[in-house]
């Protein structure tokens, strides 16, 4: 749909209506006034930032269920004119985009809540969460993508390599950190992996969400790690990028993208290994290496649940 | 050098009607120059400098500047020749337009495709040995070999490949396309695609999905796994589909796929959505358990390409109607081995022209560089051949990102196949471009003329065998092939 | 190997693009690695280790996106650089582009882009005959930059092209003006009366620039290609442009320029200048003039002559120009002379120009040496030295030899110049410097140069060399010969006024300079 199709407004203002989005965005967007900006754009997603400075998504239909996240009636978001910058209304019910030669309006009347519903792995025994472990890294060796926390690909240069390096001491680092409980080396580790790695998101954070999503989850034997790295976020805001931050927030609060999410609840609901192929490889179509480093998190954060719950 | 008097010109019989005095120099001389600049683009800033319109080509030199095919093309030019071969091309053309390719079963390879053996192997492309098979290729045929019960693993299946004892044929040779190493042994299943006007039939294997398959010449038991379990569930279950839903109109769905922004070569999103909903009531009736249904829906969704084997059996069932037209200069088949690029002509059947296969220039999946890139490969380009895929670039302007390029260079890609094509199909159309037809019959002459070398997007398979695909992009064939087909053309209709 | 980086401030782009521009950085010549991040502390940590880190990098905040290439010592960082530059770039979208039609064949444009008339065709002399049928099969008239192209081709294609009604100028053909649109070569002149068909190139700019500076203008120059008046050829191209200037109402001179005809055709194209109905200005170089007169023509003697007589006979007013006095200039210049230095060395892009001097130091009974010389025993190999007064032609095809045109490209004839003030014997050195469009855009500022270098040699070795140069160019061309002019005389070299005075100048110095 084109943004001249869907104009009931009147005098250059389209309006497009939110279909769905997560429910607690929206209960705080019914009362956020004031004027934020647009932070990013891309063709699948808008980032804004809110009147308070948080990060906000706007997605297009069938990006998936994500925190802070609203899915508006549209396939794509080029030709919109959308550009970083540009002054967002915040208003009840509505955001308003200033945009070059009129103005849209995103209605949130009606739309669907979200509810990001945390699965608990509390009652797998120490030996499932191995299987389940194991499963997943096989599938992520054999789909995912190199050039992350897979390691470098082959013939990779110098500084691929290097980075691959870096991220391989990262990951062992926070293993056999995350055990001993001790906030101060943890907080090593976390540091030692943030903002680290090639892409668009550092695929060190894309690990440290994984892990932390499954540290999040009711029950979990992992919750030491959680404030530490809610610490360290607070502390350090600058070691990576607006979108990663917002990102690891959320994962630290159990909150995630819905295919994460719908990952874990399989595993929590004891699903024959078949039956992931489908969400794994949707879990792996995020972004480029992004998907797969998060499932390498998610991984290690199974193993370590595993080995915790096994020495209680 | 021979002229055509009998010729008559658009503009010079343009300038004539708009009044019986004015002669070409006095119309040059009375209005506007309008300048159409060769060769030097210098001229062109000159030219318009001084405030004359000036349109200066992408051009090429005929046959990518082999004088041979220039002679050739010269030969095939002379008035009688040409005009045999004009009726001819409409022919080919009528027949591959005519063609409604039906899709009206699945079968076992060794049960459905003439001249199968348990120890047969299809592959790509023009004939191939095992010797000089590329990478992926041979990582393809030893899989199947194991597969197949020829061997008990790689190693060993390579001493069998090399022994002699298993036959290997093209699939273009066997009524049949296969995607990438086009690898088809006994036990795999295959589309049955009639080709309902003209009778014939052409076969294809199933998509195997995901990145590291078989055809792009990954090996290891996961892929193994996946093709046992393509012989046991999925393709019985899809035999029996098609059983319960009758034949199935491949060319409506494609011409409806392209309508929805597919090319149905490397962008098969709309076209397996519309081939599943056809399959899904079949699906649904078949014998199968729930828990197997689940796993087929699962599998069909887990990749867009589902559909891209079929639309090649479709092209395949089409373009072999036209073969043997004789005199005809029209192309009925484009195929690579990962060695050697090959096409063939309407009017000379059964022979390869071929020249070497070229790299396929494209984005790439991360940590991948170009010299990880094995050459083209697979009979994919039969959907080039018939008219869509790079030919139809401008019916799916999402793909431009996939390949590297921008929107409106897909538009053009479209444009320039209309100058080495014969005809436009009015079946299939591209909104785009006004509901313009495919363009399709490519001429060997015309692309001799132009020096436009024919489209195609396509995978990248990674160099060595065990790994699988590592990108997608653009590529052509070599000119080389075009300038052995068109003196061959030369030689033997004049 | 180098580090080169770009960080894009605040940049975010969609992981498809950015894989794209990745993939095609990688793929830019020079380059070993190309590696895109954003421009985070740890990142830049792991550059920093490596050595790669750069100012510019460390710079970089964690919302900027870095793309850093390695390149190989031999590459051009600037270049590569751009290259990147415009790879980010090219995400811009597409639709301002969109309405650019590419043709790639001549039928394509010739079908696609209503009222195209005329097709300028510059390929490779074994392809050009074969695009040159098409433009004219497709109805375009034809201007045929190319030359190699056989003369039996040359036939095929004008009879082709008479049967049709179309010009057919060329093979070689470099100059023509249509509807004051100067095509290839060509200057920037007044629209105007006179109506010129040449057979030479830079002949035809010449009398084109004199019939400018006389005040008067161009309607029409047609070129014919330098065979066209050839015994095989027949003359077909000029005949047909003689018939269309006649009856172009907006031509009432007719200039024709050409070397001598073969007798055949100078006997048809003089039934031409017969039947023309308006007053036709010959100009054969070294012809004859019985025949042209018979024939009602007016014979021109030089290109100076031609301009000015077709100027008089359109009915333009000429300011009187002061005559140059060639035997005084030249007996100054021969005053400053050594012992020994007795000869005039022509270097010249023009062809015509170096013909019309040439003539005029032989009309003088004086031996001349040249590699368009017709006199087998007084022609020169581009490899030869010089010998006795010599002038040499550029452009021909000996010297370039598969480099681009002397108009073009000046550089070639440099080495020459410094070779020739070595020379004790040499008195002066004649040049030439062709303005406008489709030539070098300053061709005087790239030889001046090795004129200094030239005059250094001469002076230390105690002798004067005189440099005279002729600037063929209108006040309106880009440089304007004004300008030219200037920087020439500034470096002390004489300037003359046309191709004719150039000549008569030339035979005066090399007339005096032999007697002294």
């Amino acid at each position: 749909m084109s943004p001249e199709e869907s104009i009931p407004g009147a005098r250059g203002c389209a309006v497009l209506p939110v279909r769905s989005g997560d429910a607690a965005l929206l209960r705080s967007l019914r009362s956020t006034v004031g004027e934020g900006v647009v932070h990013s754009v891309f063709s699948r997603v808008v980032n804004l930032l809110t009147p308070q400075d948080r990060l906000i998504a706007l997605a297009v239909r069938g990006a998936g269920h994500a925190p802070r996240t609203l899915t508006a009636d549209v396939t794509d978001w080029t030709g919109y004119g959308i550009e970083a910058g540009r002054r967002v209304r915040f208003a009840r019910g509505s955001l308003t985009l200033e945009l070059p030669h009129k103005r849209l309006r995103l209605t949130l009347d009606g739309a669907r809540l979200w509810c990001p519903d945390t699965p608990s792995l509390a009652h797998l025994a120490p030996a499932e969460l191995a299987a389940a472990a194991a499963h997943l890294d096989r599938l992520n060796r054999a789909h995912g993508a190199l050039g992350g926390m897979l390691g470098a690909t082959p013939g990779a240069g110098p500084m691929e390599a290097a980075v691959a390096t870096a991220l391989a001491k990262g990951r062992t680092g926070f293993t056999a950190a995350v055990p001993t409980g001790d906030p101060a080396r943890i907080r090593t580790a976390v540091l030692s992996l943030l903002g680290l790695g090639p892409g668009l998101t550092p695929a060190g954070d894309d690990f440290l969400t994984g892990a932390a999503l499954v540290a999040a989850l009711p029950g979990s034997a992992l919750a030491a790690f959680v404030p530490v790295l809610k610490d360290v976020l607070d502390a350090h805001p600058g070691r990576t990028t607006d979108l990663s931050l917002a990102t690891l927030r959320e994962a630290a609060d159990g909150r995630a993208r819905a295919e994460l999410l719908d990952l874990l609840r399989l595993l929590a609901e004891r699903a024959a290994p078949r039956q992931l192929d489908v969400p794994v490889r949707k879990v792996l179509a995020a972004g480029h290496t992004s998907g797969s480093d998060t499932l390498s998190g998610l991984t290690a954060g199974l193993h370590l649940e595993e080995e915790l719950r096994g020495s209680l | 050098m021979s002229t055509l008097p009998e010729a008559t010109s658009s503009a010079a019989t343009a300038s004539v009607a708009e009044g019986a005095e004015l002669t070409p120099a006095a119309a040059l001389f009375g209005g506007d120059l309008s300048v159409v600049n060769v060769g030097l683009a210098m001229f062109d800033a000159d030219i318009s400098a001084q405030g004359a319109k000036v349109s200066t080509l992408d051009w090429t030199p005929p046959g990518g500047g082999d004088l041979e095919a220039a002679r050739a093309l010269d030969v095939l030019e002379r008035p009688d020749l040409a005009e045999k071969i004009e009726a001819a091309n409409a022919e080919a053309v009528e027949r591959i337009m005519a063609a409604r390719p039906m899709l009206i079963g699945f079968g076992r390879a060794l049960d459905v495709v003439p001249g199968m053996t348990p120890t047969t192997i299809l592959h790509s492309g023009p004939p191939i040995t095992w010797d000089r098979m590329n990478g992926p290729m041979k990582g393809a045929v030893t899989g199947a070999i194991v597969f197949e019960g020829l061997a008990k693993d790689l190693d060993e299946a390579a001493e069998v490949a090399a022994s002699g004892r298993i036959t290997f044929k093209p699939c273009h040779e066997a009524d049949s396309v296969g995607s990438m190493a086009g690898v088809t042994s006994a036990s795999m299943y295959v589309h049955i695609v009639k080709n309902e006007t003209h009778g014939n039939v052409a076969y294809t294997n199933l998509s195997e999905q995901m990145a590291k398959i078989l055809r792009m010449g990954a090996n290891d038991q996961s892929v193994i796994d996946r093709l046992v379990w393509m012989r046991d569930v999925f393709g019985p279950m899809l035999k029996e589909a098609v059983e319960f839903t009758g034949p199935i109109d491949l060319r409506l769905l494609l011409s409806q796929a392209l309508h929805m922004g597919d090319e149905c070569h490397n962008r098969n999103g709309a076209g397996t959505l519309l081939l599943f909903q056809a399959l899904a009531p079949g699906l649904l009736q078949s014998s199968f358990t729930t828990e197997q249904k689940k796993e087929v829906f699962d599998f069909v969704a887990s990749s867009d390409y589902f559909s891209g084997p079929t639309w090649m059996a479709m092209a395949k069932a089409a373009l072999d109607a036209a073969n043997g037209v004789e005199n005809s200069t029209v192309l009925t088949t484009m195929a690579r081995n990962g060695v050697e690029f090959g096409i063939r002509v309407a009017g000379l059947p059964g022979q390869w022209f071929t020249g070497p296969a070229q790299k396929v220039v494209g984005p790439m999946f991360a940590g991948y560089k170009p010299e990880d890139s094995g050459l083209d490969i697979g009979d994919s380009a039969i959907t080039e051949t018939y008219g869509f895929g790079g030919f139809a670039m401008s019916a799916a302007p999402a793909i431009v990102a996939l390949v590297g390029g921008t929107v409106a260079e897909a538009l053009q890609y479209t444009r320039d196949m209309g100058e080495i094509t014969t005809a436009a199909n009015p079946n299939v159309t591209i909104p785009a471009l006004d509901f313009q037809g495919l363009p399709t019959g490519i001429d060997v002459r015309k692309v001799i003329d132009t020096g436009i070398l024919p489209i195609i997007n396509t995978a990248i398979a990674h160099k060595d065998a065990g790994i699988g695909m590592i990108g997608a992009g653009i590529t052509h064939p070599p000119a080389e092939a075009f300038t052995k087909a068109v003196t061959a053309l030369a030689d033997t209709l004049a | 190997m180098s580090t080169t980086a770009v960080v894009r401030k605040n940049t975010y782009f969609d992981s498809v693009s950015l894989m794209s521009v990745s993939t095609k950085a990688n793929g830019l010549d020079g380059v070993e690695q190309a590696f895109t991040a954003m421009g985070t502390e740890m990142n830049k940590g792991v550059l920093g280790n490596l050595g790669l880190l750069t100012d510019e990098l460390r710079a970089a905040g964690s919302g900027d996106l870095m793309i850093v290439l390695v390149a190989e010592d031999r590459a051009d960082t600037e270049a590569l650089l751009a290259e990147v530059e415009d790879l980010l770039h090219r995400k811009a979208p597409a639709s301002a582009e969109a309405g650019a039609v590419t043709y790639r064949t001549i039928a394509g444009a010739a079908e696609g882009i209503a009222g195209a008339n005329l097709a300028v065709i510059a390929v490779n002399g074994a392809y050009a005959a074969r695009e040159a049928r098409k433009a004219l099969e497709n109805g375009l008239h034809v201007m045929l930059f190319s030359d190699n192209v056989s003369v039996e081709d040359e036939v095929a294609l004008k009879e082709l092209a008479h049967d049709k009604g179309l010009f057919m100028m060329g093979p070689d053909c470099g100059t023509a003006i249509i509807n004051n649109v100067a095509l290839c070569f060509g200057n920037k002149v007044r629209p105007g009366s006179v109506g010129i068909v040449a057979a030479s190139g830079t002949g035809s700019q010449e009398v084109s620039v004199r019939v400018h500076a006389l005040g008067g203008g161009i309607s029409q120059l047609i070129g014919t290609g330098g065979r066209d008046l050839s015994e095989e050829v027949g003359g077909i191209m000029m005949t047909d442009g003689i018939r269309a200037l006649a009856a172009d109402p907006a031509t009432e001179v007719i200039v024709l320029v050409s070397k001598p005809p073969a007798a055949s055709v100078e006997k048809k194209v003089l039934a031409e200048v017969a039947a023309a109905g308006k007053p036709v200005v010959v100009y054969f170089i070294g012809g004859s003039e019985e025949a042209v007169t018979a024939a009602g023509g007016h014979f021109a003697s030089g290109s100076l002559d031609a301009a000015r007589q077709a100027v008089a006979l359109a009915g333009v007013e000429t300011a009187g120009t002061e005559e140059f006095d060639a035997a005084q200039a030249a007996a100054d210049v021969v005053t400053r002379l050594a012992e020994g230095q007795r000869y005039v060395r022509g270097l010249f892009c023009g062809g015509t120009l170096c013909d019309e001097t040439m003539y005029a130091v032989k009309d003088a009974g004086l031996d001349v040496w040249s590699n368009i010389q017709k006199d087998p025993a007084f022609r020169l190999t581009a490899a030869a030295g010089s010998k006795g007064h010599t002038f040499l032609d550029f452009g021909d095809d000996d010297f370039t030899n598969g480099r681009p045109h002397p108009m073009i490209d000046p550089t070639p004839r440099l080495e020459r110049l410094v070779a020739e003030a070595r020379d004790p014997e040499v008195a002066a050195v004649v040049m030439d410097f062709v303005l406008g469009f489709g030539s070098h855009e300053d061709p005087v500022g790239t030889t001046l140069p090795a004129i200094e270098e030239a005059q250094r040699i001469a002076r230390e070795a105690g002798r004067h060399l005189e440099i005279v140069a002729y600037v063929l160019g209108t006040d309106l061309d880009t440089p304007s010969v004004a300008a030219q002019t200037a920087a020439l005389e500034a470096a002390g070299v004489t300037v003359t006024r046309s191709s004719t005075e150039t000549g008569r100048f030339a035979r005066e110095i090399a007339r005096k300079a032999q007697q002294a």
